[in-house]
């Protein structure tokens, strides 16, 4: 790994600390605030000078009340999801045509688990989650790698040390210590409570590997 | 939870009504002694739907709605406020299932996919959420996501960044909503036999790539295929009664099929082995 560029979405900057602390030339790419054009937006990572061999899109905790009334859900979704999906297709873009890289989406924990944060910072979080694993599925045949960093409000975790393990092996996740397993098995438990209260439909001829993103092995999951 | 029962005679409002599962939910809405208002942007859909559901006689009513313009959302809402007086359950059901590539996605793409399947849902939120809070009477929301809003496939990110939003915005509402006269309620469904396949065809002219040319015989072949898959699929009338169960019982989620379970396993181990 010889260079990257960090790219901050929110208003909050606080997972940005984790890049500081890496012992590599980081390039910040600044985007224009009201810029939501995913042409350039994609145009503006595209276009970088020089090897560019990660991307990590940092996205800060939203610190508003959990009820804010009317909800902004422009401002607070639709914008920078358009943000986010612009930047992180860019990347995919480059780095499948450089044949290389790695793009980290750095995340608060809230995208996890039963809902606590506000609904808007949840719609946005989870539509970005659903958004960079469905980039890592896409791009799975390739050597480009998409991973998913989790941070707590807290930051008094090690961050940066994640971050680099996360750039050198590329794995699906990295979860902050707020991310349990009882926390993971307390959200998809009614989830998958309701699935088993349903009867089966009509059985459907095979059509491929729906998922597939989430074998353990492609998920790049540590061996127990 | 809900603190009271939708009672018979209450109204409510499908958008994506006048086909599909939405047809479904109308059909059972009604079946369960609700006035029912089939909102759809189709007009050939909403033809279709008269003539289907013509023997409901005043107990169904018809709407052109765009879910993408918020006039028609406002306008909506007055008529409801109007003629009706108070809506109880809305189902927030339009969408368009277009997979493909999103690193390819255009702008167009990106826009038309969650103008409707997130931001369409927002819209309805935002504008009847007050109203059915004010008027105090038991009421619930239905978002149809997906069992793409909870699990990816290589082609469809555009539209999982959507459905994943909308599983989201309905676990959020249930919070916020707690022992209220509103619940809410996340419909996700597998296959089903529907006309999803046709919706590229349907793509509004705003929507459209500027300079795309379309392949016409991959476009039939793409429809062939899944027409085929889907008529395999669960029927929308018994995907309606889920629905209607799934509000009675003020459900978190609705699914439509239990051999779904596997793969949001994977997905739930996949976060495990990492913890």
């Amino acid at each position: 790994m010889s260079s990257l560029i960090g790219v901050a979405l929110g208003d909050d900057s606080s997972p940005a600390f984790g890049l500081g602390a890496l012992a590599l030339p980081i390039g910040r790419l600044e985007v224009a605030d009201g810029e939501t054009n995913i042409s350039t937006l994609r145009a503006a990572v595209e276009t970088v000078p020089g090897a560019i061999d990660a991307l990590i899109l940092t996205i800060g905790s939203d610190q508003r009340a959990l009820s804010e009334d009317p909800v902004d859900w422009e401002r607070r979704v639709r914008l920078p999801l358009r943000r986010a999906f612009g930047v992180l297709t860019g990347a995919g873009r480059r780095f499948r045509q450089a044949g290389h890289g790695v793009i980290v989406v750095v995340a608060p924990s809230a995208a996890i688990g039963p809902a606590e944060s506000s609904t808007p910072e949840l719609v946005l979080l989870r539509s970005i989650v659903g958004m960079a694993e469905a980039l890592r599925a896409e791009l799975q045949a390739t050597p480009v790698r998409v991973s998913i960093v989790f941070h707590d409000d807290a930051g008094s975790e090690n961050l940066s040390t994640r971050l680099a393990d996360v750039l050198a092996t590329g794995p699906m996740y990295s979860l902050s210590a707020d991310i349990s397993p009882e926390r993971i098995n307390a959200y998809f438990k009614p989830l998958l409570d309701a699935i088993e209260q349903t009867s089966a439909g009509p059985p459907l001829p095979d059509i491929g590997p729906m998922a597939a993103v989430y074998d353990l092995a492609a998920a790049g999951a540590p061996s127990r | 939870m809900r603190i009271h029962p939708i009672q018979s005679g209450s109204l409510g409002l499908v958008t994506g009504g006048a086909s599909g599962i939405g047809l479904g939910i109308a059909q059972a809405l009604i079946e369960a002694g609700l006035q029912v208002i089939v909102a759809d942007v189709r007009d050939d859909h909403l033809g279709e739907a008269r003539t289907r559901l013509g023997s409901a006689g005043d107990q169904v009513h018809f709407l052109r709605l765009d879910v993408t313009d918020r006039a028609q959302w406002r306008a909506a809402r007055q008529l409801v406020e109007d003629r009706f007086g108070a809506l109880h359950v809305l189902c927030l059901n339009a969408g368009v299932g277009v997979l493909g590539s999103m690193l390819e996605a255009s702008d167009a793409d990106w826009e038309w996919i969650t103008s409707v399947n997130l931001d369409g849902v927002l819209a309805g939120v935002e504008t009847f959420l007050p109203h059915m809070v004010a008027h105090g009477r038991p009421g619930h929301i239905v978002a149809t996501s997906s069992m793409g809003g909870l699990i990816v496939a290589n082609d469809g990110g555009v539209y999982s960044a959507a459905k994943f939003g909308v599983v989201a915005l309905i676990e959020g509402l249930r919070r916020d909503l707690q022992g209220g006269s509103v619940g809410a309620t996340v419909l996700c469904p597998a296959a089903v036999n529907t006309n999803i396949y046709d919706h590229e065809r349907m793509r509004p002219t705003i929507f459209q790539h500027p300079d795309a040319v379309r392949d016409e015989q991959a476009l039939e072949d793409m429809e062939t295929f899944h027409k085929q898959l889907l008529a395999l699929g669960r029927d929308p009338v018994e995907v309606g009664r889920m629905v209607w169960n799934g509000i009675e019982a003020d459900a978190p989620y609705v699914f439509t099929d239990r051999n779904v379970w596997p793969t949001l396993v994977s997905r739930r181990d996949a976060l495990l082995a990492f913890a």
